[in-house]
């Protein structure tokens, strides 16, 4: 049986991080990075984002009380961090424990996805070898 | 009978470095370390990997966790401090400015190796006659020749990868036929772009052109052995403590500060490893709280300590008492503890003439990616104005390459992902390749200032406690013309240096910096670099110094006081690999005491 909440999920991931969805499932994030979000919006919030069109990313992103939550979703995908969400939001939806600044697990700092948007791999995991520094970076995707 | 015939205060690089020597003359050796044992299993060790990897803020100290018997300085403590306002009181030190000292270190088996970086350069000829040949500082009682055959030995134990032909620049001279233990670490790809743009082009500063050379750097990092070296008998790596294959070679993790996760960069858990094929005791969560004096003062009778559990109430003090006591708990400690006890201190100089490299970041944005944020975090640096007439008027400096980008400068990758996603509102494709058209593109100058020794920059106790009782460190510090002129110097050298290059210059120094000062009206930022150094220095005459020339104190026959605050001044070189090329002199010193009893 599929998961369909996860599948939307990182469908709309993919849009929101141009990574393709097979990269975010190759990371072992996506459920741990979706309970984090719906532990901070609630349930209602996080069916209405998970109901958003993948295709429509501009609508999300502008929508007041999606855009922060897809610009949160964003950031903890490329780095594994959670940020405070805008006070504005907050003063709309109240404020939740899991909302604080903090990285979400020694997993997800290591399955970042701007080490290998800029050719590289996150700091102490996944090291390349010896003397591979030195050679020239792999060309931008 | 004494209960050892050493007792060694500290386990960082120089204590490990004492007690391996001594241990393995057959000497019986105590080391009390203040901290814990963090990392001295290889599961524990992996657990701080993991805890640097969930810290939000990855400054040096975020992979340990201090203890409440042994608190340690950390640079998210450091604030701006205004003239006339509340000292800095958010840590471990008391800062009483006017500027804040801002250099960490850690208090643990291992001591500050667990993060440091690993750069290995020796000091200049000249930078032990700075008085005599610059008019400024002070000279050493002892020369660059004097300290040749243990740099060579600090250089064994610590497992430097090096080329002797790079580093004979600035009259640093080696034995014919020396080679480093292995082969320098490749450059990375951004050393050699920035090579292909400097080498050999000219620098203006202070009214003399100096050609620009990019040249890779001496570090303790496990690289290919040179069969060459020893005599063409070679060397083998040394791995990781608590699992030998590990490390045998630098794998390019990108995190050599706040730490290696394979441990291919010394620490000194390898040297403590080491020691303890002798008789040598070590005892973590040790805290010496005093160095009790014999009655005519003119030895130390015992030392006490407190051993501590956290959580539990603290044991009433014990004491151990051995033939000579080597005091090697880091430059703030060693003058705390000295202060603490009425020891040592004849010359008035514990505590004083406390110096760091201030580090002074510049960076720009290359026209091409120098795949930034691969391997080791810098490779090489721009050493030629580590001396020169200049010296008279103002500090000479070091440069070294980063290669991860505008990381301490700019919180890169982290501020860029932010910017691009909250501040731009970039995302999907668009974010990826601004991402990765930006960051690849970053390079960065960290310039190591020199400082001169001043009686004003010390180390006093404050009347505040930490939690075993003991009196923290209270800290004055400051920053004179001499380096303010060296900061506008490695400035314009980096603007020339990024002019070269056709890098975009995005360096920028802020007066709510905690480390803004200004110069004739142009403000620099500096931070700390970890380099404590200065507190308990050496000399030739009692009446100045702390120490003699082999770390003995002048007042008590029978203490050591090593690390790198018995150094006179600071010169530019990194001060590890002289610290410990200190430690093995004293080592001899104490045998030479011990075979004399």
């Amino acid at each position: 049986m599929t998961d369909a909440p996860l599948e939307r999920f990182v469908e709309l991931s993919a849009a929101l991080t141009g990574f393709r969805a097979s990269d975010l499932w190759g990371t072992g994030q996506a459920r741990a990075h979706l309970d984090l979000v719906l532990s901070v919006c609630g349930e209602g919030l996080g069916a209405r984002l998970l109901a958003a069109d993948p295709d429509q990313i501009g609508a999300v992103l502008a929508d007041p009380d999606l855009g922060p939550l897809a610009r949160n979703v964003t950031v903890l995908w490329y780095l594994g961090q959670w940020d405070q969400l805008p006070r504005a939001w907050r003063d709309r939806h109240g404020t939740s424990p899991a909302d604080v600044a903090h990285v979400a697990s020694a997993g997800a700092f290591r399955a970042g996805l701007v080490w290998p948007a800029i050719g590289t791999h996150a700091p102490s995991a996944d090291a390349p070898g010896f003397g591979s520094w030195a050679s020239p970076p792999a060309a931008a995707p | 009978m004494s209960d050892y015939d050493v007792a060694v205060v500290g386990a960082g690089p120089s204590g490990a470095i004492v007690a391996a020597e001594l241990g393995a003359a057959g000497r019986r050796v105590l080391v009390l370390e203040a901290g814990p044992a963090a990392g001295r299993t290889w599961a524990e060790y992996q657990g701080n990997v993991a805890h640097y990897q969930a810290s939000a803020a990855k400054v040096p100290n975020s992979p340990y966790v201090a203890t409440q018997g042994a608190p340690f300085p950390d640079v998210l403590d450091i604030t701006r401090l205004e003239p006339g306002g509340p000292e800095g009181d958010g840590g471990y030190f008391v800062q009483e400015g006017p500027l804040p000292f801002s250099s960490d270190y850690l208090r643990s088996a291992g001591g500050t190796t667990l993060h440091w970086l690993g750069t290995c350069l020796r000091m200049l000829p000249h930078d032990f006659e700075m008085a005599s040949r610059y008019g400024v500082g002070r000279d050493w009682p002892i020369g660059y020749d004097d300290l040749g055959p243990f740099y060579e030995r600090a250089e064994r134990e610590l497992g430097v990868a090096g080329d002797v032909a790079d580093q004979e620049y600035l009259g640093v001279r080696f034995p014919p036929g020396y080679v480093y233990p292995m082969h320098r670490i490749p450059p990375s790809y951004g050393d050699r772009r920035l090579a292909a743009g400097l080498d050999g082009r000219p620098l203006h500063l202070d009214g003399e052109d100096v050609a620009a050379v990019v040249t890779s750097t001496p570090q303790a990092r496990n690289s290919m052995p040179n069969p060459a070296y020893d005599s063409h008998r070679g060397y083998e790596p040394v791995g990781a403590v608590g699992h030998r294959h590990s490390g045998l070679r630098c794998e390019g993790n990108a995190s050599c500060i706040p730490i290696c996760p394979v441990q291919a960069k010394y620490n000194a858990l390898k040297t403590l490893r080491r020691a303890s094929e002798g008789p040598v005791e070590i005892r973590t969560q040790a805290v010496v709280s005093r160095v009790v004096l014999a009655p005519d003062r003119r030895r130390v009778r015992a030392l006490e300590y407190i051993a501590y559990d956290d959580g539990a109430v603290p044991a009433a003090p014990e004491r151990v008492t051995a033939d000579v006591y080597v005091l090697a708990a880091n430059a703030i400690e060693n003058a705390k503890l000295l202060l603490h006890s009425g020891a040592a201190n004849g010359s008035d100089q514990v505590g004083r003439n406390l110096m760091d490299h201030p580090f002074m970041m510049a960076w720009a944005l290359m026209p091409e990616s120098v795949g930034a944020f691969r391997g080791p975090s810098s490779t090489a640096g721009l050493e030629m104005l580590r001396d020169g007439a200049f010296r008279g008027r103002r500090a000479a400096f070091r440069a070294e390459i980063a290669n991860w980008g505008w990381d301490f400068a700019g919180f890169a990758p982290y501020a860029d992902v932010a910017e691009a996603v909250h501040g731009r509102g970039l995302s999907g494709r668009a974010l990826r390749s601004w991402l990765a058209r930006r960051i690849p593109r970053q390079i960065r100058l960290g310039f190591l200032l020199e400082q001169l020794p001043s009686p004003h920059n010390r180390v006093t106790l404050d009347r505040r406690t930490d939690g075993l009782g003991l009196p923290r460190p209270r800290l004055h510090y400051d920053l004179d013309g001499y380096t303010r002129r060296g900061m506008a110097a490695a400035r314009e050298c980096a603007t020339q240096v990024f002019d070269l290059l056709g890098a975009a210059d995005a360096t920028a120094y802020l007066p709510g910096d905690p480390g803004y000062v200004t110069l004739d009206g142009q403000g620099f930022t500096y931070h700390g670099s970890g380099h404590v150094v200065g507190t308990h220095r050496m000399g030739s005459d009692p009446e100045t110094s702390v120490v003699d020339d082999r770390q003995r104190s002048w007042d008590h026959e029978n203490l050591y006081v090593v690390g790198a605050g018995s150094a006179p001044t600071i010169a530019t070189s990194n001060p590890t690999l002289t610290l410990a090329a200190l430690a093995f002199r004293a080592a001899d010193s104490v045998l030479d005491d011990l075979g004399a009893a």
